[in-house]
């Protein structure tokens, strides 16, 4: 590869070969950069399991994309990036992730130990079906001990799963939006363990989470518990909809107002709890009803 | 830092100036980029739900969903990969 390894001449990465070639360069003091867009449609990669491995200090998207990943193993526990236990942090910036698609018996995307991951300005655009729910404390994003600060993305997932589970956990998301499109063969009626929930032990900040839930197996009184037990959300809102009749519930307060979207007609009922407010969408478009909830929003 | 409510922009909704809205439900990533829906030799079509209907892969793109079946020639399409030239290759089943 081109380039020194240092944060000012960093390895430049050209094809899938050179992708998965950061532990024969190896360490996690290593910068590396794209150089072009990626296409791993019909490369060598394309339907192999082994996921991308991240064992650098930082890579640099430059704008570029790396698409059409695609991997099939329903009886292993997989995930498209495998970040190396040398790795404490590393800060992945301008990438843009596209039509990722992996099914597994479990999932999560970024897989490694004791590493926080700094995404800065990133898109992540993945199909995920995962059989079996992962590890516990980890999530369809990130598997335990892999902790995802993201600013300025954009995170677009279609997840097939067997039942809820969390989407985000030890996360903190600042500024970021997420749809995803949750296709469950069941859901709970009751009070879910930790890891049912959409975000867990996370702090979110001024984000956009839209969320299309739909249900394959009809139970009257289905719940969805959007977060966020032990965690701090701030200035953030949820356009909620499900093709079921489904009980939207906003578990635990969070610190400043936020709200959900209540749309009509809409068979999902829609609980809050101090400081989450249930809007209809004309509310939602109004920079002075929000500003008098204490929604911090402007109009331009 | 807040969010912005700008004309056009997020059909309305609080946005964060400085991301691309969001996709909505139907344009969710599709299966294969648009911009390399190339076809060398012919139309495939699109089993369901427009059975028989024959398009240019730029729409099948578009309308694709998970479950639907892509066919060329009456064989179905297995698997798809881009060549140097940047033109579309496909597998079919025999």
């Amino acid at each position: 590869m081109q380039g020194s390894g240092t944060i000012s001449d960093p390895y430049i990465i050209t094809n899938a070969s050179e992708l998965w070639s950061m532990p024969l360069y190896g360490d996690s003091s290593l910068y590396y950069a794209l150089g072009c867009d990626i296409d791993l449609n019909g490369c060598f990669r394309n339907g192999n399991v082994t996921p991308i491995p991240l064992e650098c200090a930082g890579l640099d998207g430059r704008g570029h994309r790396i698409r059409n990943l695609y991997m099939n193993d329903q009886t292993s526990e997989l995930s498209a990036f495998l970040i190396y236990n040398t790795c404490r942090e590393i800060t992945i910036k301008d990438l843009i992730i596209e039509n990722f698609k992996i099914a597994a018996n479990k999932f999560s995307f970024f897989s490694g130990s004791n590493c926080n991951l700094k995404l800065y300005n990133c898109t992540i655009g993945a199909h995920i079906r995962s059989n079996a729910n992962p590890t516990s404390r980890s999530s369809f994003m990130n598997k335990n001990s892999v902790y995802i600060h993201a600013e300025l993305c954009s995170f677009i997932l279609r997840i097939y799963a067997n039942t809820a589970f969390n989407v985000f956990v030890d996360a903190e998301l600042r500024r970021c939006q997420v749809r995803s499109e949750l296709i469950y063969n069941s859901l709970s009626t009751q009070s879910p363990s930790y890891d049912r929930y959409f975000i867990a032990y996370s702090t979110i900040n001024d984000c956009i989470f839209v969320i299309d839930l739909k249900p394959l197996s009809t139970t009257a009184s289905y719940k969805y518990f959007l977060n966020t037990i032990v965690s701090t959300v701030q200035n953030s809102y949820v356009d909620f909809s499900s093709s079921d009749t489904t009980q939207f519930i906003w578990n635990s307060s969070p610190n400043t107002p936020c709200f959900c979207i209540s749309r009509t007609p809409d068979t999902t009922t829609y609980t809050g709890s101090a400081r989450a407010y249930i809007l209809t969408e004309a509310q939602a478009k109004d920079v002075s009803y929000l500003e008098s909830i204490g929604f911090d929003v402007t109009e331009e | 830092m807040g969010m912005n409510i700008i004309i056009g922009r997020n059909n309305g909704l609080p946005c964060i100036a400085e991301l691309n809205d969001l996709p909505s439900s139907s344009d969710m990533t599709s299966p294969f980029p648009e911009h390399i829906m190339m076809c060398n030799g012919g139309l495939p079509y699109l089993d369901t739900p427009h059975k028989g209907t024959r398009a240019a892969f730029t729409d099948l793109a578009v309308k694709m969903k998970n479950t639907d079946h892509l066919y060329f020639n009456g064989h179905e399409i297995t698997a798809a990969y881009m060549d140097g030239e940047e033109r579309l290759r496909v597998r079919f089943t025999e």
